[in-house]
């Protein structure tokens, strides 16, 4: 789908945070961007979305780049608009391009929001907040959906839940996911394969297929995987 | 009891005051008692309540005016970059202006008495207005401003879905201070347009009751005054609740 060449960026100040990043996404990969806080996850989503261009480099979309929308995003925080409702927020991609907005609503529904359409942001929770977020960039069905950590303001059994439901929604909709984290855990529940990145300057030191995906985290392949990252990620931290 | 608290401190400081002006013998074309203040609003009331009204036709309307320039002005910061350039200095020197150095001029240029308080009026409410819808504008979240921009949205889809809801919050607090500046700019205003012969607002009213020594009649324009800046606040105050708590 996307390949990432031999990507930099520098921001004002000369801090490198990606340097010769080679990457490539494949249609209908859950990939995982793992890595410590500050080692440029976030910014090469931001380059992968085209929120922002790289000094050196370049992101090579292997068939035509998707249309406008044809990239959804979710934010750490929900980023939802708080005097909108749930309903009003998941459908404003659609909106902002003139589309029929009802793909919106059984996106809610399907993210077990049905009968809180009408709610605005300051009377759902953080999950469900996070749930509207999720289903205003899935809506309309996006080729692509990048994730910046997007669990890791939420309880333990709240994240479990959405990550056992976003690994399904991916499926059903055949969506290629890129999803950053730091939680070798999250990590090893949701990637078909995972990117490991080094400390800044941000490289790809590693990268990790999984042919085979978790049934739940009581499955032992998912003890073995974050063995696995685990081992991975010491070895990083050693060299 | 807490409710009923400034009301009982403002009855006590008038009781006070009674009390003062009658045991001290304070002469009333000093300090006027709040019972000679209120013989001097009976004795006149129709011509007091409408000065009151000539005032108020000139703070609401300048506060109109300074809202539709506020905001006007401030989406076009917002929108480009270039209009923020044009406009963000000649904004500041209106706000560093001290309005009763202009007034005279105004007066000169507008022929409508009306229209001159307005224009002075407004001048003095348009700033936090202007400013607070600024400053709410920049501060939209730039993750939404990402995702408007995901979406090939376009400036006036980002101005009128985005930033304009977004900025209400800090346009409502800007309304509330610019609702007492409008008044302050109307006073300022009459002061200046009345000695040119407009004898309709508490400002001439209060100029006029000072040249015939009438210290009562002018403490009862003043009392009018600061009733109808707290009637203004008030209102504005229960406006921005309404609006933001059903946002919420």
């Amino acid at each position: 789908m996307l390949r990432a060449e031999n990507i930099t960026r520098v921001f004002p100040g000369g801090l490198v945070a990606l340097q010769g990043i080679d990457l490539h996404i494949a249609e209908g990969d859950f990939l995982v961007l793992l890595g410590p806080s500050g080692c440029g996850k976030s910014t090469l989503l931001r380059l992968i979305a085209g929120l922002d261009t790289p000094q050196a480099g370049a992101l090579v979309w292997q068939q035509t780049p998707p249309a406008p929308g044809g990239i959804g995003f979710v934010f750490q925080d929900p980023t939802l608009m708080p005097w909108a409702t749930a309903a009003e927020n998941a459908a404003l991609p659609l909106r902002l391009r003139g589309q029929d907005t009802a793909p919106a609503s059984s996106m809610l529904a399907r993210v077990g929001l049905a009968g809180f359409e009408g709610a605005r942001p300051a009377k759902l929770s953080g999950g469900m907040r996070m749930r509207v977020s999720i289903a205003r960039a899935l809506a309309p069905r996006p080729r692509l959906l990048l994730m910046d950590e997007p669990f890791a303001a939420l309880d333990e059994f709240t994240r479990h839940r959405l990550q056992s439901d976003l690994r399904d929604l991916a499926r059903e909709t055949g969506c290629t996911v890129v999803f950053v984290t730091h939680s070798i855990y999250e990590a090893a529940f949701l990637a078909t394969r995972v990117a490991i990145m080094s400390a800044r300057p941000g490289r790809i030191a590693a990268t990790h297929d999984f042919a085979t995906p978790i049934a739940d985290r009581l499955d032992p392949a998912y003890a073995v995987r974050v063995a696995d990252l685990t081992h991975a990620l010491g070895a990083l931290h050693a060299g | 009891m807490k409710h009923f608290a400034p009301a009982l401190s403002f009855l006590a400081t008038l009781a006070v005051w009674q009390a003062a002006v009658r045991l001290l013998h304070v002469p009333v074309y000093l300090v006027p008692g709040p019972a000679a203040i209120v013989a001097a609003f009976l004795s006149d009331t129709g011509g007091l309540l409408r000065a009151l009204l000539a005032t108020l036709s000139v703070t609401l309307v300048a506060l109109a005016v300074a809202c539709i320039l506020g905001v006007a002005l401030a989406c076009a910061m917002a929108a480009n970059p270039w209009a923020r350039a044009l406009i963000k200095p000649w904004a500041i020197i209106l706000q560093v202006t001290p309005v009763v150095a202009v007034a005279p001029l105004i007066v000169v240029w507008v022929d409508n008495p009306f229209a001159a308080m307005v224009v002075c009026a407004a001048i003095v409410a348009f700033f936090p207005i202007f400013a607070n819808t600024a400053a709410g504008l920049d501060a939209t979240p730039q993750d939404l401003l990402d995702l408007f921009r995901l979406n090939n949205a376009t400036r006036g889809q980002e101005i009128r879905l985005l930033r304009l809801p977004a900025a209400l919050p800090y346009f409502l607090a800007g309304l509330r201070v610019s609702g007492g500046l409008a008044l302050v700019g109307a006073v300022v205003a009459e002061f200046v347009t009345g000695a040119g012969g407009v004898a309709s607002g508490l400002a001439f009213r209060i100029l006029e009751a000072g040249y015939r020594l009438q210290i009562a009649r002018m403490f009862a324009c003043l009392a009018l005054l600061s009733a109808a800046g707290l009637a203004i606040n008030a209102a504005l105050g229960a406006l921005s609740q309404a609006i933001l708590s059903r946002r919420t």
